[in-house]
Parts: C-alpha cells; sequence; structure tokens
C-alpha cells in the first residue's frame, strides 16, 4: 500500500513537470506554434508572438513566420512544424528544450528535485518523530545546548569591557 | 565634482575595512570601545558614500558630460524627474546605489541596536561592511561613475566633454521606473542584514531565540520590497514593453524572485524555531541562500552571461562576483558546519499534521521552485558547456515547471494557517476545513458551468477560494470570538484581533494578496490578441470592442519625436473610450520606443500599441490585447505589501513582552 502511494507519488511528480511535447494540438496555427518559438533577432529576447517589432524592424519575425504558415497551410502537425523549425534556425529557436538527450535533464530535474526534496522531509519528520521532547541525544549534544543558551544568557549581562 | 566622488568611494572604502576588523577585534576581545569605533566607521562609510551619490547627481543634473558616466547615460533635454534615475540606468551609476543602500541598512543596523545584541553587533558589523568592502571597490577600481572622458593629442591627454549626452534608454523614461529598481535594490541589498546576524550568531554561538527574532525583521523589510520591486517590474513591463505580457520569465526577472522564495520560506520556517526549538540549521542555511540569490540576482543582471531583455546592464564584472559568491558560500557552510551542535532540535514533532510539518512542506516546495527556476535560468549555460549547444528556456518551460509548484503552494497558503501547533486532531481538521473545502467547490463547479476549460485558471480560481475561504474564516471566527467575550462591535472586534496579533493577521493579509494574484494570473488563459494595419477610417474588432481609427498626427518634444494613432472605441455598439497610443522615436538615443495605452478595469483591460508605420502603405500597425483580470494583480501586490506592513507593527502583546524583557535586562545589568 506504502509502496503503491509512493510511486503514485512519484509518477504525479515525474508528470507535473514533464514536457508538453505529448499534448499535441490538432490544428496548429501561427498564434499556437508562435508562442513555442523564439524570434531571434536579437532584440526582443521574446517568443514570436511576444515580438513587439514590426515585421519591417524584424526580419527574423517575418522569416519565422513565413515558414510557420506554409507548414501549417501544408497540414503539418505541430511537432513537425516545431522539428522543420529547429532544422532551419537550429534548436534555440525552440522556446523551450526538446525532451531528448542531454536537454532530458531540463525536464527531469526539477520533478527528481521535487521527489529528493519530498524524500528529505519526510525522512526529518520521522527522525523529528523519533526524538523525545527534551533531547536525549546523548551528554555532547545536551552540553552543547546548555552551553549555547549559557552563553547567550552572559553576553546579555555580562558587561563589555570599556 | 568627480574627484571628489572619487575621494568619497576610496574613503567609504577605507572606512568600510576599518569597520570590518575593529569589528572582528572588537568582537574577539569584547571591547565596546572597539566596537564603537566600529559602529563610527559604519556610519562614516554611510557618509562617503552618500557624498559620492550627491556628486554624481550634482555631476548629472549640471550636464556634466565631461563624466563618462553622465555622457553615456543622460542628456540636456531629460527631464528632471529621469534625471535622477540615470543614477542606477548603467552599471557604474547602479552599483554605487548598491553600495549607498547597503551603507544605510548598515547604518540603521548599527543605530537601532547601539543598547542590543551587544555580543552580535561587532561580528554583525565585520559582515556586513565585509559585503560593503566588495561593493566599494567593484564600484572604485572597476566601475567607477567618476571617470572623465579624454582626447589623446599630440601624445597627452586633453579633457572632452560631447555637447550632449546618448540619454536614458528610453524603455527607462517610465514614472514606476523612479521606483521599481529603487524597490528592487533595498529588497536585494537588505538581505545583507539577516545575512550578517546569521553569520554573527554563528561565530559567537549564540543560536537561541534571539538572533531569530531579530533577523525575522531584517527580512520582513527586504523580503517586502523585494515583492513590491518584483510587482512594479511586472507593471513597467506591461506599460513599456508593448508585448501585452507582464511577466516573461526572463532571467533578471528570475534572478528577483529566487531570493524572495527563499526569503519566504525563512519567515515560516522561523516560526517552528521560535516556538518549538526546531529546525535551527535549516533556518540559517535559508538565511544564507536568500543572501546568495541575492548576490548571484545582482551577478546575473550585472554579468550579461545569460541573455535577457535586461541587456543595458551587461558588463565584465561576472569573474568578481564569482569569487565573491564563492567566498560566500565556503565561509557560511563552513560555520555552519563547526556550529553543527549547537544547532540541535530541542524538541520532537508530536504528529504529522501538524503547523510544524505544514511549514515543512511548505517549504519543500517553495525551495523546489527555487531549485527548478535557477535550473531553468542556467540551463542554457549548462548545455552550452557540456553539449556545445545554445538552447533556449522561455516561457513554455517554465509555465509547465513551476506552475504546478505554485499552485500547490497556493493550497497550503490555505491550508497551513488551519493546522494547529505540534497537533491537529481529525474533529478540528474537520471543522477547519469543511465550509472552505465547500465554497471551493460550488466555485469551481460555476467555474465549470460557466466554461472555464483551462486547467491552471480553473485550479487557480478553485484552490483561491478556497485559501480565501479559509484565510477569510479565520478573520471571522476570531473577531466574533472577541466580540462574545468583550461585547464589542464586529468591526471593534476585527481591529483588536488585528492589533493584538499583527504578526499572524498581517500574514493572513499577504496570504490573501497571494490570492488575489493568482486570480489576475488566471486571466491570461483567457488573453485575446488581435494586429491590424489601419488607415484613418479603418475598424477592427476584438473581444466586445471595435475600434476605429480616426486620424494620425505626428509631433515633436524637446526629447523625442512622435506619431499618434487617434482611436475611437466602441464596446457593444455604444461609444467607450476614446485612446491616442505612440509611437515615440528619442532623439539622444535615436532609439524608438511604443507609449501603449491601456483602458483598465477590475475585469479587463483593453491594451492598444501603435507598433509603427508599414513601410509599403504607410498604415498604422495597431496591436490589440484583451486581457482580463490583470488589474487583480497590481492589486494583489498593494494588499501584499499592506499586509507586511501591519506584520511589522510591534503587537501590543509583543510591545508588552519587550517592555518585561527590557525592564529584566536593565535590573540584571544593574545586578551585574
Amino acid at each position: 500500500m506504502k509502496k503503491g502511494a509512493a510511486i503514485a507519488a512519484f509518477l504525479f511528480l515525474l508528470g507535473a513537470t514533464q514536457p508538453a511535447i505529448a499534448r499535441t494540438s490538432p490544428k496548429p496555427s501561427l498564434d499556437s506554434v508562435g508562442s513555442k518559438v523564439y524570434c531571434l533577432c536579437g532584440g526582443c529576447d521574446t517568443t514570436l508572438n511576444d515580438c513587439p517589432h514590426l515585421p519591417s524592424q524584424c526580419g527574423n519575425r517575418a522569416e519565422e513566420t513565413a515558414l510557420i504558415l506554409k507548414d501549417v497551410r501544408e497540414g503539418k502537425s505541430q511537432a513537425a512544424i516545431l522539428q522543420d523549425m529547429a532544422r532551419s534556425y537550429g534548436i534555440r529557436v525552440l522556446a523551450a528544450p526538446p525532451a531528448q538527450g542531454f536537454n532530458l535533464a531540463a525536464w527531469v530535474l526539477p520533478g527528481f528535485a521535487l521527489l529528493v526534496g519530498l524524500v528529505i522531509v519526510i525522512l526529518l519528520v520521522r527522525r523529528f518523530r523519533r526524538r523525545p521532547p527534551g533531547g536525549d541525544q546523548g551528554t555532547d549534544a545536551i552540553d552543547a545546548r546548555v552551553m549555547a543558551a549559557v552563553e547567550e544568557e552572559m553576553s546579555r549581562v555580562a558587561p563589555l569591557k570599556d | 565634482m568627480n574627484q571628489v566622488g572619487s575621494v568619497g568611494l576610496i574613503a567609504g572604502l577605507a572606512f568600510a575595512l576599518y569597520a570590518v576588523v575593529a569589528g572582528i577585534v572588537g568582537g574577539k576581545l569584547r571591547s565596546l570601545k572597539i566596537t564603537r569605533s566600529a559602529e563610527r566607521a559604519t556610519l562614516a562609510f554611510c557618509a562617503m558614500i552618500t557624498l559620492s551619490v550627491i556628486s554624481l547627481e550634482f555631476l548629472i543634473y549640471t550636464n556634466n558630460f565631461n563624466n563618462a558616466f553622465v555622457a553615456v547615460h543622460s542628456n540636456r533635454d531629460l527631464s528632471l524627474p529621469y534625471k535622477f534615475a540615470v543614477l542606477w540606468s548603467g552599471q557604474e551609476g547602479s552599483l554605487l546605489f548598491w553600495t549607498w543602500l547597503l551603507s544605510i541598512y548598515c547604518s540603521l543596523a548599527v543605530l537601532l541596536n547601539r543598547r542590543k545584541n551587544r555580543q552580535l553587533m561587532p561580528y554583525v558589523i565585520a559582515f556586513a561592511a565585509g559585503v560593503g568592502v566588495f561593493f566599494t571597490s567593484l564600484t572604485f577600481f572597476v566601475a567607477n561613475p567618476f571617470r572623465e572622458l579624454s582626447l589623446s593629442s599630440a601624445g597627452a591627454l586633453i579633457p572632452f566633454a560631447p555637447p550632449d549626452g546618448n540619454g536614458l534608454e528610453p524603455a527607462l523614461q517610465y514614472r514606476y521606473m523612479l521606483i521599481h529598481p529603487v524597490m528592487l535594490y533595498l529588497g536585494y541589498v537588505g538581505m545583507a542584514i539577516p545575512f550578517a546576524f546569521g553569520m554573527a550568531s554563528l561565530v559567537t554561538k549564540q543560536l537561541g531565540d534571539n538572533w531569530i527574532r531579530v533577523t525575522r525583521r531584517w527580512t520582513m523589510v527586504p523580503w517586502m520590497f523585494l515583492g513590491a520591486g518584483i510587482i512594479l517590474g511586472g507593471h513597467w513591463a506591461y506599460n513599456v514593453l508593448g508585448w501585452g505580457g507582464y511577466w516573461g520569465w526572463d532571467p533578471v526577472e528570475n534572478a528577483s524572485l529566487m531570493p524572495w522564495l527563499a526569503g519566504t520560506a525563512f519567515l515560516h520556517s522561523v516560526m517552528v524555531q521560535e516556538k518549538r526549538g526546531m529546525l535551527k540549521v535549516w533556518n540559517v542555511s535559508l538565511v544564507i541562500l536568500t543572501f546568495f540569490l541575492s548576490i548571484f540576482g545582482t551577478f546575473l543582471t550585472r554579468s550579461g552571461i545569460v541573455q535577457s531583455v535586461h541587456a543595458f546592464a551587461e558588463s565584465d564584472i561576472g569573474p568578481y562576483f564569482m569569487v565573491f559568491l564563492a567566498i560566500i558560500a565556503v565561509v557560511s557552510i563552513t560555520l555552519v558546519f563547526l556550529r553543527l551542535d549547537f544547532l540541535k532540535s530541542e524538541n520532537k514533532l508530536d504528529s504529522v499534521i501538524s503547523r510544524e510539518s505544514g511549514f515543512m512542506f511548505n517549504n519543500w516546495i517553495l525551495l523546489a521552485l527555487v531549485f527548478a527556476i535557477l535550473w531553468g535560468t542556467v540551463f542554457p549555460i549548462i548545455s552550452k558547456a557540456v553539449e556545445g549547444q545554445v538552447v533556449t528556456v522561455g516561457p513554455p518551460f517554465f509555465d509547465k515547471v513551476a506552475v504546478p509548484m505554485g499552485l500547490m503552494l497556493l493550497l497550503l497558503t490555505g491550508a497551513g494557517p488551519l493546522l494547529a501547533w505540534r497537533k491537529t486532531s481529525f474533529e478540528s481538521l474537520k471543522r477547519n476545513f469543511t465550509v472552505p473545502v465547500a465554497i471551493a467547490v460550488v466555485v469551481g463547479v460555476i467555474l465549470f458551468v460557466f466554461g472555464v476549460r483551462d486547467l491552471y485558471a480553473w485550479m487557480s480560481l478553485f484552490l483561491g477560494s478556497f485559501v480565501a475561504a479559509c484565510v477569510l474564516g479565520e478573520f471571522y471566527k476570531g473577531a466574533r470570538t472577541r466580540q462574545k467575550i468583550t461585547g464589542e462591535t464586529f468591526g471593534g472586534a476585527l481591529y483588536n484581533l488585528v492589533a493584538r496579533n499583527t504578526r499572524r493577521y498581517g500574514g493572513y493579509i499577504v496570504h490573501l494578496g497571494i490570492v488575489v494574484i493568482f486570480v489576475g494570473l488566471a486571466g491570461l488563459a483567457f488573453k485575446v490578441h488581435a494586429k491590424n494595419v489601419m488607415a484613418p477610417g479603418d475598424m477592427m474588432r476584438v473581444g466586445h470592442y471595435l475600434l476605429r481609427c480616426d486620424r494620425l498626427t505626428s509631433g515633436d518634444t524637446p526629447n523625442y519625436t512622435y506619431e499618434t494613432a487617434d482611436i475611437s472605441v466602441l464596446k457593444n455598439g455604444m461609444a467607450f473610450t476614446e485612446l491616442k497610443p505612440q509611437r515615440r522615436f528619442y532623439k539622444a538615443s535615436q532609439q524608438p520606443i511604443s507609449h501603449v495605452v491601456i483602458r483598465s478595469s477590475l475585469a479587463e483591460d483593453l491594451y492598444v500599441v501603435l507598433a509603427g508605420r508599414d513601410p509599403g502603405t504607410g498604415k498604422a500597425v495597431v496591436e490589440v490585447f484583451l486581457n482580463p483580470l490583470v488589474a487583480w494583480v497590481w492589486i494583489g501586490g498593494v494588499i501584499m505589501v499592506l499586509g507586511t506592513l501591519i506584520a511589522l507593527v510591534p503587537s501590543r502583546v509583543e510591545r508588552e513582552m519587550a517592555q518585561i524583557r527590557q525592564a529584566q535586562l536593565e535590573a540584571l545589568e544593574e545586578r551585574a
């Protein structure tokens, strides 16, 4: 039961941070693809949809838009259009790294970190639950804690040398 | 004046160095005399940096273009308020500004602790002034804003001043730019003080509740400024950049969000230490992490290692920051390890379902979010180093990775405060959660029936209604209880409830602010965008608005030339408003920028941009965005600041306790 819950939690957390590639839009449009590719003019550093420049000021925008519209007219899927864009302009044109090769790490690691964090919190909770009130961590620990309290109290009352 | 400014910097550096040495020696020898001299050196450091700032402002206001910084970032026709903003518009000036704010924070820490925290203060001064030494050195030796322009003539250098300067970056000539960077800097810089207190408590082994009590307030203030700065930055992006959005997951935006999230984690987990004596290592680590991320954010903003819309701040000072970050990491981690024995928990966790574990889970998600944002921000650098391939990590990545974590946090924002310390019984859970869950379910169903199908938007509103019900329920229950006991009116009971526990209820108000911001964010799912070329008489329809271009005009001011499109707007067929978006061309910097006009309401913003003229036809290119619920993002920000201010006010109970503590302390001192 516990194992099942742990596996379910793992799959949920990993799933929460998976790339959107699995979601395929049935009818790609300039707008839907434009939010997934960057304008490479170097001046706006935004997605194609958000580029505030005029086509006349931004050659890349016009060129990228034309390629997307051509692919949309040809009835290509969004994934195929994104592949075409990456082939024409390099992988940098994609607004998010593709989930393959080393770039898979970009997607997996946040979910993995979330999971590791959860394990740490669970371990901490279990450890804190075991520790009896007042602490029985051994003589050294008690001494250190008492000493810290004593020193703090002393510092409040002990006059500093003038 | 250039010489005066430079003298101020070098004298400031000398005083900061002295404060570091005197702080350490004063602390080590427990000498009040030496500590006092460290305090005076800190005040002198502030005075000298203030002199440098005044010198630079004088040079800016008197159009002294012999100064290289003034020549590059200002011009004669720049309006007076923006001349003040020139200070932080470029690398050199903004580093001076950073140093100045730090020196003010250091001085405030000294002045407010002249009779308190005497054991900690020498080291607090040493660490805070140490940060000051780094920034003053950087400002003086690497990015000096007092460099003079000169021409080489016949082997000799002769002073040179161009007739006019290049002018302030057009995107910075916006009224909120007068306050947004100030807020951000107050946030970043202020995190140095809790860090200094944390380090001082590690050095002096005073790791009880005292440093936590002191540090909490010193963290809340910069945390509030940083939050306000982030919201104002979004407001600037929305109003100036002309892309119809306010958050683009730009590396510099991420850089400001990360220390804010880490600071949020600290402000929550600190309560576990105060109440239960637990999470001591964690808390001191969070203080260090928050400061580290503040410096890292400054490093990202300044170094240009990642591509960003904030490219105006790029330079070659990155390596200095990397060394400084390494020093912070090594010193602080070493100190934490050396003091592990003093950082042990005093209590056990009584139950998994308790406020303590709620805070632990909240910290888990906050830190995972920090990691995800950090990872996404630096991944292009890592990918380039490993694969030699440049990749882009933009909004689709962050929306996918960070938004689910944000929603989990939103859930905890409501659930956390309803959990009791030590142990929450099943009955208590049922009693506290039934109404909020019922309200959220009703809201969720209504949203679904009315066609809200976007998962993130639906979740934001569903969870937002749950959190709002939880938080407002706390206010209601508390006030009703007071009313029954004291016979006050409901309003009076509510006021007294908050006044008696400002920290708790101020925190709840901050949580309400978060809910309101999420409501605004949910609106993004329903954004409408249209673009058209328009000649006078042409019309375009966007949602329930019909826009008609009446005429195109142009004009000239000393600072810029402009083109204006006069646009009449009809809403549902009725005359609604007239808008005049502009395209400006700034003469000094030779840069164009669109002056966006926004007709804002609580329901939606009509956002109109004159993007320019179509070169073929000469017609106006008009972009229109219909952005629902954006106003709630700004309102949420204001509520958060208000809540933080309330939480900062000492409550009546706190004031009484402080008086008792002070009286006890004085009695003990007299006896000693």
